[in-house]
């Protein structure tokens, strides 16, 4: 049996990231204790800080050190948009990709209810305290398209039923420079059900 | 087990495993409920990530023994049933009924058979409850018969046939039992035999419908609750 120490410890905290196995999480620790000390010091406060006062924005539910986070205190962007999005990374790669200027609400997962997520765990209650502001007048569903990212949009599709805004979902398909021939069969058949007129 | 070739099976759901793999509970023809792995199959290039959704008729094989063999092969056996809204609900609703209730490799052909058909019968419904309900009812009520925990539809706990005018309360262990008109948990005759029949249920048949295999279900699956329920309300 290994002796427990430090290091072990520091091995064995360093797996919790995503795809580091024991053996890259040896290196890891080996690289900060031999070769950067600094970097690994200055990691140490990061993580610290972070976990510690990171919590989720009040009105969009992202991830923030703020009680409001800094695209919520925008006053240039146009309210009358509102994105729904299952996690804080997916907005972060629509700021990088698009120029949607309008503001965002991260559900911070999707229905499932075979995993035990029902609306309650979704905060679907802020999401219809937004709504009920009535200063959406488009709502942009930006959820998955697995089986539980579709339920996901039809249940707030329904929600939104009962305010007056209109419902729209980002379009999936055949993506950019792919040959139609290596497109798997069901995102092909949505492509063509969502087939659009050219102008 | 290993299936030696291809097999037609749904998935019922699945579980991301490690950094881009899936554990992917199927609902197979010829094996029942099967849990099987599927190695890499969030990987971009795998092309399975698709394919691996509920309600996509597939064809797989898999390899190995014991409780969860690897998914070796997996193909698409036809369109993708584009369930939506209310009926994608009640589609999520069979998965996780079947979830509960089905052991892990028991051959049950015929409930492959009644999966298939009510997810049919989901994709040419509205989205009407009155529509809707009976389609449930009677896949619960098929599913529990091929369990061996089958209703009691047509005769009361003393034998004797339904009166389709007279009030009973259902008792787990006799079936249904005579009660007083208008009992908190009266269901009428009319409504088991139309179960039994599976005839067009009136609105308050739904009603009663719904409470009795509610109630049958919930002691089945012994305290679980059923989260699809919830999107319903």
């Amino acid at each position: 049996m290994r002796e427990p120490s430090l290091l072990q410890d520091l091995i064995d905290s360093l797996r919790c990231l995503p795809g580091v196995g024991p053996k890259s999480a040896q290196r890891m620790a080996f690289h900060l204790l031999e070769r950067d000390r600094a970097g690994g010091e200055r990691l140490a406060l990061a993580l610290d800080k972070a976990m510690a006062r990171i919590g989720r924005c009040r009105r969009c539910r992202t991830l923030s050190e703020h009680d409001v986070c800094h695209l919520c205190r925008r006053t240039d962007r146009d309210a009358s948009f509102l994105c729904v999005v299952e996690n804080p990374s997916d907005v972060m790669v629509l700021e990088q990709a698009t120029d949607y200027r309008g503001f965002y609400f991260v559900l911070g997962g999707r229905l499932s209810p075979l995993d035990g997520i029902g609306p309650e765990e979704l905060g679907i209650d802020q999401l219809r305290e937004r709504l009920a502001e009535q200063t959406v007048s488009e709502l942009i569903l930006a959820t998955t398209t697995t089986v539980e990212g579709e339920a996901t949009a039809h249940y707030i599709r329904g929600l939104a039923d009962e305010y007056d805004c209109h419902v729209t979902r980002i379009a999936h398909g055949v993506p950019l420079g792919g040959e139609l021939e290596y497109v798997d069969s069901g995102t092909l058949a949505h492509a063509f059900a969502g087939r659009r007129q050219l102008f | 087990m290993s299936s030696a070739e291809l097999q037609p099976a749904y998935v019922l759901h699945t579980r991301r495993f490690a950094e881009n793999s899936l554990l992917v509970e199927l609902l197979t023809r010829d094996c029942g409920r099967m849990t099987v792995f599927a190695k890499g199959a969030l990987n971009s290039r795998s092309g399975r990530q698709g394919l691996l959704q509920p309600f996509t008729p597939l064809m797989a094989v898999w390899r190995g023994r014991g409780e969860t063999p690897s998914l070796h092969r997996v193909e698409p056996a036809g369109p993708a049933l584009r369930l939506e809204y209310k009926r994608l609900y009640c589609g999520l609703y069979l998965n996780e009924l079947l979830l509960h209730l089905l052991g892990r490799q028991e051959p049950q052909l015929a409930i492959f058979a009644h999966y298939t058909a009510t997810l049919s019968a989901l994709l040419e419904s509205t989205d009407q409850h009155a529509t809707l309900e009976p389609v449930l009812r009677q896949f619960e009520c098929r599913l529990l018969e091929e369990l061996g925990i089958g209703l009691h539809l047509t005769h009361d706990h003393a034998g004797q046939p339904l009166n389709a005018e007279t009030y009973y309360q259902y008792r787990i262990e006799d079936g249904p039992c005579l009660c007083e008109t208008h009992h908190p948990l009266g269901i009428q005759g009319a409504t088991f035999l139309a179960l039994a029949n599976e005839t067009i249920l009136s609105d308050q048949q739904r009603k009663e419908a719904r409470r009795l295999l509610r109630h049958v279900l919930d002691y089945y699956l012994q305290g679980r609750p059923l989260k699809s329920r919830s999107l319903f309300r």
